[in-house]
C-alpha cells in the first residue's frame, strides 16, 4: 500500500484504529508521528511530550498492551492497533490498582513522567509475570523521572504487581 | 511532523522487493528508532519511506534443517530477549538485546534495523560478529549471503545493493554450538544509553584449552571489528590467567579507537583490555572452562 | 493534620492524565513561536538575512527594535536584553536575537533555519580563570558580577602558630535541571499601546517575576499584566528567572501579530539555551590546633557567572554563606565573587550555590582529618557548631543543635563503623572491586538569605467560598513538590478542619497575593507561616462578627463561611510576612542572621568502585536530617528521596560538554540523568524539631538534600581507593582512572 504526497502537498492515510477501547477512524497525514495524532487530533493530552526522540518515555502509550514511546512511531502504523492512553485506564471514573499503587505511595510529583510510568506498570500487571526487584527496576528504566528518585514508583509498581498476584492466587495481600 | 514524501507499506517481502527495486532510493524503515530520530534532527529530510512493518514473514525466529539459527530482519529486540530459540543457543545475543535502550524501545526497534543504520555502537553487532553471523540480503533478481565483515562499509554505511533488503540473520551450527558467550555493553548508565564500548566473545573450551575464541568489538574503530590476531593466538592454548590477559592485551592492537566528549581514546583502549578479559574469562566459564591461575 | 500523609491534592488528575499543563492548552487561532539564537559566543550583530523559500510576509517577527518598553529583563540586575539588537553585542551562545510566529508549527521550524546572523566576532572568555585574568573585560571594568566579603574575628596571625595549615582546591561543574517537562509559555495581548492587557499562561515558579518582567518590557502598570501558573513538569529552580525571558518572547510576539502564542521549547533548545547550575572553584585553607580544633579558615568562592548577572549576585551570596558550613571557627574570612564569562548565564537551581561550597568543605574535612591523623567523623564531631556558637555571618545558634547526634543517628543506620572496619579487610583482596562508606554533615538556610524576606514582605490569605469550603491564596506553584497540599494540611491543621474542606486557588496574579517566588525552601515555613496567620484571621473575624461559635465542628465552620460568604459578598483574610523580632540582617557588612534558621543534615553513601572501569555503584544510601516538624512525612521523603538522586548524579555522571561555551550534549541520551536502574534503595530518617518560626514547627526542606550526596560519594571514594585527588565533581569513571594513576605514577 502506497501512500504518496505529490509536490510538497502532505499525503493523506485513512487511518483506523481503537483508542481506549473506542473504534477510532481519522485521516491523517502520513507525516505525523503517533504522538501528534493522539495530542493534536484527538486531545488525548495525557500523553506527554518530552523529548520527541524516544529518550524520555513520557509519550508512551500501549500499543496492543505494549509500551512503545509514540513520538518515534508513524501514526499511520497504528492502523489497525488498539492503542491505550492514560485516559484510558481508570473506568467510569475510578482508578486502576495501578493508578491507585501511584497515588497511595507518593509515586507522583510534578506528574509529567507519570502517564508513562503507570502505562508501563500497567503492561507489566497485565502480562501476568512475575518480575524480580531488578526486573522491575529494569521494566520501568525507559522512562526518565528527576522529581522522586523513582523509590516511591518501584514501590508503586511492586504493590501493584503484589496485589495482581493475589488477586489471581485468590490470597490476600 | 517528520519530514516524508510518501510511505510505502507493503504486506508482502515480495511486494517490499518489487517497490525497492522500482525506486532504490526509497529509505528503508523498520522499527523506526533510528530512521524518525534522526529525521528529527533534520536528516533525511523530504525521503520515501518503505516501510517493513506490516510483513510478518520478516519477524520469524526459526531453526532451519541444517542448524542454522535464521533471526527475521524485523524481529524486535524486546522478542529476541524472550525467544526461546535464542534464549537455548545463543543466549549472548539475548544479553545484547536486552542491553539495547529501554523497554520502549526494545519493543519496537528491531535487529536489521539496528544493523542496516551502521551504527559502530549497535549492541547487536559486535555480537554477531562473534557469532560469526550470515546475512541475507535479497532484491527482486535474487538473494546474497554474506559475512557480517563484508556488510560494514565505514561509518554509518553498509553494503546493501540498490533495491536490495536484509531479509535475515543467519547463525549457522558453528558459530553458536557448543561456545560459550558473553557481552559486556559498557556505558554511562544501565539503561537508555548509547555504548562507549561493546565487547562479545564466544569460545568452546575442550579439556581446559581454547577450541575456538571470537571476540567482536563495538564503538572500538569506525566499524564492528573482530580481533584476529587475539582469536588465534588462543586457539589451543590452555585456559590460564596469563593466557586470557594476553589476549585481551591483543584486542586492542585491532581498535582504532577516538577521543569523543564521551570518552577519550586512551579510556577506550584501557576499557577494551579490561572488559575483554572479563568477557572472555566469563565466556570460558560458561563454555565449561575455567581460568584460575 | 500536620505529620499526617493525606494524598496529594493533585495526584488524581496527576495519574488520570487530565492535569493541564501550558502545552495541553489550546488557544484559538494561536500561533506557534520560535526563537533565533546567536551561534557564536561573542560578537557584533551586524544584520539579519531572511533566505529564500519561505513566505515571510505570512510571519510575524519580532527583533529588539519592536520592543515597546524597556528591552531589559527585571532580575536582580537589569542587564539582559530580551533580544539584541542590530549593532549590540551578543555576549553567549545562543542569546536571543530574533523571534518567529506562524500558524504552521513545522513552517516555522523550518523558517528558523532559513533566517542567518552576520556578526562580527569579538574574542570570548569561556571559563573563570579567564575571566579572573581579565584576558577581556566583558563585563563592567573588573568582570565580576557580584564580590562578597564575610569577615570574622582575625585568621592572620593565626597560619604562622597553628599547629596545622590544610589548604585545598575544590571543583564543580554546570548541571542541568532536566525537568520532564520543557520550558512552556503560551502569551496573550489583547489591545493595543497602552490599552494593552498582557496575559501569559506558562510553566513557571514564580509569576510575580514574570509580573514584573512583563510590565518593564511593556511600560504598563500592575494591572495590565496578568500570570497564570500552569500545571508544572518539574522545575527545581530552573523555571525560577529564564520564564521572565521566554514569557516576555510569547508576549512580544502575541503584541505583535494580535494573536496567542505558544512558545514551547524542544529538548535540546531548552538544554542548550537555559539556565544550569554554577560551575564553580573554591580554594579553601584552614588552621587546626594540634587537638584538631578549627581555629581558623580563609574560602575563596568562585562562581562562573556567564553573560550576565542575573540571579548570580544572590546564588553567590547563599554560597558565601554556607562556605563556612556546620563548623566552629573563631577567625573566618570568605571571599566570594561571581565572573563573566561569555556563556550562557546559569541560574537557580536546587540548592542555589550552597551545594557547591558545601562540597568543598565537606572533602576539606575529610582531607584534613588524613593529614591531622585523626578519624574524620571524630574531627567534625570536635568542630561542630553547637547552640549558643556563633558562624561566620556573626549569626547565633540560638536553637538546641545537635549535630553529634545526628551524625550517630546515620552512623547507625548506616552500619557505618561496621562496613569501615569490613571494607578494610575486603579490600585487601584480589579482585576489581573496592567498597567504601563516606558521610557527609551540612545545613541549608531556610527562606531567603539575609533581608531577602524582609524586602519581599510576602502576603499570602485564605478565602471562604460560597459552599463553605476554604480557597488557600498564594502564589506559590506547584512544581511537584507538594505545596498544594502542604498549603492544606497548613490551613486545616490551623483551624482543626478536615483536609477536604481546603483546597488551593489557581495561581493567577489577578486572584492570589504575591507570596514571594517558589524558591529557597521557603513555601512551607515562610509561606505556610502566613497562611497559618491569615487562616487564624479568618476564624477570629467569623467569629467577631457572629458567624461563628467557639468550640466549632467542621459542620459548623462550614455553615458559618457559606453565611458569612452569602452576606457579605466575599470572605477573605490574608497575612504578611514579619520579620520574628530577634533577626537582624546587615546587607552591607554581611553580618547577622543570614537565615531565621538552617535545616541540617547528616548522609552516609556507600559505594563499590571497579578498577577495571573505574564505574562507581553507588550501593546503599542513608540520608539522617533534621527539617523541623515534618508537616507530610511521604512528600518530605520524596523531596528527600528526589535531592539525593539529584545529588548523586551530579556527583558522578552528569556533566555539561560545552564547545565554544555552548553545550554540546545537549540530548537526554548525551546527558546523563540517573534511571531506575541506576539508583541505590535510599534510607529517609527525619529528626523532628519544632521550629517556632514556622508552621506547626515546620522548617524547608526542598534544598537541603541536594547539598549532601556529592560529599559524601567522594569521601566514601576516599575510603574505597585512599588519598586520592577527590577535588571535583562529576567524578566520571574518566577522571577516577586519571586520579588513580596520578597516585601509582606517584
Amino acid at each position: 500500500m502506497l501512500t504518496k504526497n505529490a509536490a510538497g502537498v502532505a499525503a493523506r492515510k485513512r487511518l483506523c484504529m481503537t483508542v481506549n477501547g473506542r473504534a477510532v477512524e481519522i485521516e491523517i497525514d502520513i507525516r505525523e508521528s503517533l504522538l501528534d495524532v493522539l495530542r493534536d487530533r484527538l486531545q488525548f493530552t495525557g500523553v506527554k511530550q518530552g523529548c520527541s526522540v524516544g529518550e524520555c518515555g513520557a509519550c508512551t502509550v500501549l500499543l496492543d498492551g505494549t509500551p512503545v514511546n509514540s513520538c518515534i512511531y508513524l501514526a499511520a502504523w497504528a492502523h489497525g492497533k488498539s492503542v491505550t492512553t492514560i485516559e484510558g485506564i481508570a473506568k467510569d471514573g475510578v482508578l486502576s490498582p495501578v493508578q491507585e499503587a501511584f497515588v497511595e505511595e507518593g509515586a507522583i510529583q510534578c506528574g509529567f513522567c507519570t502517564p508513562g510510568l503507570v502505562l508501563s506498570t500497567t503492561a507489566m500487571v497485565e502480562s501476568g509475570h512475575r518480575f524480580t526487584h531488578d526486573e522491575v527496576r529494569r521494566e520501568l528504566s525507559g522512562h526518565l523521572c528527576r522529581c522522586t528518585g523513582y523509590q516511591k514508583i518501584v514501590d508503586a509498581a511492586e504493590r501493584a504487581l503484589r496485589e495482581a498476584e493475589a488477586a489471581a492466587d485468590g490470597s490476600p495481600v | 511532523m517528520f519530514d516524508i514524501c510518501e510511505l510505502h507499506e507493503p504486506e508482502t517481502l515480495q511486494e517490499a522487493k518489487e517497490i525497492f527495486s522500482h525506486d532504490p532510493e526509497l529509505k528503508v524503515i523498520a522499527g523506526g528508532t533510528d530512521v524518525l530520530i534522526r529525521m528529527q534532527h533534520g536528516s533525511l529530510a523530504g525521503a520515501g519511506l518503505l516501510s517493513l512493518r506490516n510483513i510478518p514473514e520478516l519477524q520469524a525466529i526459526r531453526m532451519l534443517g541444517d542448524g542454522t539459527l535464521s533471526i527475521g530482519a524485523m524481529a524486535p529486540f524486546a522478542m529476541l530477549f524472550q525467544d526461546e530459540l535464542v534464549r537455548k543457543y545463543v543466549p549472548v545475543l539475548g544479553e545484547a538485546a536486552v542491553s539495547m535502550g529501554g523497554p520502549q524501545v526494545r519493543n519496537v526497534a528491531t535487529i536489521g534495523g539496528n544493523l542496516c543504520n551502521g551504527a559502530v555502537s549497535a549492541d547487536s553487532a559486535s555480537t554477531l560478529f562473534a557469532l560469526d553471523a550470515l546475512l541475507k540480503l535479497e532484491t527482486l533478481d535474487g538473494e546474497r549471503i554474506i559475512p557480517m565483515a563484508d556488510f560494514y562499509a565505514g561509518p554509518g554505511k553498509v553494503n546493501l545493493l540498490p533495491g536490495e533488503l536484509l531479509v535475515a540473520i543467519l547463525i549457522p551450527r558453528e558459530g553458536y554450538e557448543g561456545m560459550g558467550g558473553h557481552y559486556i555493553k559498557y556505558a554511562m548508565r544501565k539503561a537508555m544509553d548509547i555504548a562507549t564500548l561493546g565487547v562479545a566473545v564466544v569460545c568452546k573450551v575442550r579439556g581446559n584449552r581454547f577450541q575456538e575464541l571470537r571476540i567482536g568489538l563495538g564503538v572500538a574503530a569506525p566499524v564492528p571489528i573482530r580481533c584476529f590476531e587475539a582469536e588465534a593466538y588462543a586457539r589451543d592454548r590452555e585456559v590460564t590467567l596469563e593466557c586470557v590477559q594476553e589476549i585481551a592485551r591483543l584486542a586492542v592492537k585491532p581498535a582504532k579507537a577516538r577521543t569523543s566528549w564521551r570518552a577519550s581514546k586512551e579510556y577506550r583502549e584501557h576499557l577494551i583490555e579490561v572488559l575483554a578479559q572479563r568477557a572472555v574469562a566469563e565466556a570460558v566459564k560458561r563454555a565449561g572452562g575455567c581460568c584460575a591461575h | 493534620m500536620i505529620g499526617a500523609s493525606p494524598s496529594r491534592k493533585e495526584g488524581r488528575a496527576k495519574v488520570l492524565g487530565t492535569s493541564t499543563y501550558t502545552d495541553d492548552k489550546f488557544l484559538p487561532g494561536a500561533l506557534h513561536g520560535v526563537t533565533i539564537r546567536s551561534q557564536v559566543p561573542r560578537g557584533i550583530l551586524k544584520a539579519i538575512h531572511f533566505g529564500e523559500g519561505i513566505p515571510w510576509a505570512d510571519f510575524t517577527i519580532v527583533t529588539a527594535a519592536d520592543i515597546p518598553g524597556t528591552n531589559r529583563v527585571a532580575s536582580v540586575v537589569d542587564d539582559q536584553p530580551f533580544l539584541v539588537g542590530i549593532g549590540d553585542e551578543i555576549t553567549h551562545p545562543e542569546q536571543p536575537i530574533l523571534l518567529l510566529a506562524h500558524a504552521d508549527r513545522h513552517l516555522v521550524e523550518k523558517a528558523r533555519g532559513a533566517v542567518r546572523l552576520e556578526v562580527e566576532e569579538l574574542p570570548a572568555i569561556l571559563d573563570i580563570q579567564s575571566s579572573l585574568n581579565l584576558q577581556q573585560v566583558i563585563y563592567g571594568t573588573d568582570n565580576l558580577l557580584k564580590e562578597i566579603r564575610i569577615s570574622k574575628g582575625d585568621p592572620g596571625p593565626v597560619w604562622a602558630q597553628a599547629a596545622h595549615v590544610i589548604e585545598g582546591e575544590y571543583q564543580t561543574g554546570a548541571q542541568e535541571h532536566m525537568y520532564l517537562e520543557p520550558n512552556a509559555i503560551i502569551g496573550q495581548v489583547e489591545g493595543k499601546g497602552p490599552e494593552a492587557q498582557v496575559t501569559v499562561w506558562g510553566s513557571l515558579q514564580c509569576p510575580y517575576y514574570v509580573h514584573s518582567a512583563l510590565k518593564q518590557l511593556f511600560g504598563l502598570p500592575d494591572e495590565q499584566v496578568r500570570v497564570v501558573a500552569m500545571e508544572m513538569g518539574g522545575a527545581f529552580g530552573g523555571k525560577e528567572d529564564y520564564p521572565s525571558v521566554n514569557a516576555g518572547h510569547a508576549a512580544l510576539l502575541s503584541w505583535k501579530s494580535g494573536r496567542p502564542v505558544k512558545v514551547v521549547y524542544d529538548r535540546e533548545e531548552d538544554l542548550a539555551c537555559t539556565t544550569k547550575r554554577h560551575p564553580s572553584r573554591t580554594r579553601l585553607r584552614t588552621a587546626f590546633d594540634a587537638d584538631g580544633h578549627l581555629l581558623a579558615l580563609e574560602a575563596d568562592f568562585i562562581l562562573d557567572g556567564g553573560a550576565y548577572a542575573t540571579l548570580s549576585p544572590v546564588v553567590l551570596s547563599r554560597g558565601a554563606v554556607h562556605a563556612g558550613s556546620v563548623y566552629r571557627c573563631p577567625n573566618v574570612r570568605i571571599h566570594a565573587r561571581a565572573v563573566a564569562t561569555n556563556t550562557p548565564p546559569p541560574g537557580a537551581f536546587r540548592g542555589f550555590g550552597a551545594p557547591q561550597s558545601l562540597f568543598a568543605m565537606e572533602r576539606h574535612m575529610e582531607v584534613c582529618a588524613r593529614r591531622l591523623g585523626l578519624d574524620a567523623v571524630e574531627l567534625r564531631r570536635r568542630n561542630f557548631l553547637r547552640m549558643g556558637d556563633t558562624m561566620a555571618t556573626g549569626q547565633v545558634i540560638r536553637e538546641d543543635l545537635d549535630l553529634g547526634g545526628l551524625m550517630d543517628r546515620a552512623l547507625q543506620e548506616s552500619r557505618y563503623q561496621d562496613k569501615r572496619a569490613a571494607f578494610a579487610l575486603t579490600n585487601q583482596e584480589a579482585g576489581p572491586l573496592r567498597r567504601g562508606i563516606g558521610l557527609s554533615v551540612f545545613m541549608h538556610g531556610c527562606g531567603f538569605t539575609g533581608s531577602g524576606e524582609s524586602h519581599l514582605a510576602s502576603v499570602a490569605g485564605v478565602e471562604g467560598l460560597a459552599d463553605g469550603s476554604l480557597s488557600v491564596l498564594a502564589a506559590s506553584t506547584e512544581m511537584g513538590q507538594g505545596k498544594n497540599t502542604v498549603f492544606c494540611q497548613i490551613v486545616a491543621g490551623a483551624l482543626g478542619l478536615p483536609y477536604d474542606m481546603v483546597d488551593v486557588a489557581v495561581v493567577d496574579t489577578d486572584r492570589v497575593p504575591n507570596s514571594g517566588p517558589t524558591v529557597a525552601s521557603r513555601s512551607t515555613m515562610m509561606v505556610g507561616r502566613i497562611l497559618e496567620d491569615a487562616a487564624i484571621g479568618l476564624k477570629l473575624s467569623l467569629v467577631q462578627q457572629g458567624f461563628l461559635k467557639e468550640p466549632y465542628t467542621a459542620e459548623t465552620f462550614r455553615e458559618a463561611v457559606r453565611k458569612a460568604v452569602a452576606r457579605l459578598g466575599s470572605l477573605k483574610c490574608y497575612g504578611q510576612y514579619h520579620r520574628p523580632p530577634n533577626i537582624a540582617w546587615d546587607d552591607v557588612t554581611y553580618q547577622g542572621d543570614a537565615y531565621p534558621t538552617y535545616s541540617w543534615g547528616c548522609y552516609a553513601a556507600e559505594v563499590v568502585v571497579d578498577l577495571d572501569t573505574y564505574e562507581v555503584k553507588v550501593e546503599d544510601f542513608v540520608a539522617v536530617q533534621e527539617v523541623g516538624r515534618v508537616v507530610n512525612p511521604i512528600l518530605a521523603a520524596g523531596q528527600v528521596e528526589g535531592g539525593i538522586a539529584q545529588g548523586i548524579g551530579w556527583g558522578l555522571w552528569e556533566e555539561v560538554t560545552t564547545a565554544q561555551g555552548r553545550m554540546i550534549n545537549n540530548q537526554m541520551t548525551n546527558y546523563i540523568i540517573p534511571t531506575s536502574a541506576d539508583l541505590p534503595r535510599i534510607k529517609v530518617v527525619f529528626l523532628e524539631n519544632a521550629h517556632p518560626a514556622g508552621p506547626g514547627g515546620a522548617k524547608g526542606i526542598g534544598e537541603l538534600p541536594m547539598d549532601g550526596p556529592a560529599p559524601a560519594l567522594l569521601n566514601a571514594l576516599e575510603n574505597a581507593l585512599g588519598a586520592l585527588r577527590l577535588d571535583e565533581v562529576p567524578m566520571t569513571p574518566e577522571r577516577l582512572l586519571v586520579r588513580c594513576e596520578e597516585v601509582s605514577h606517584g
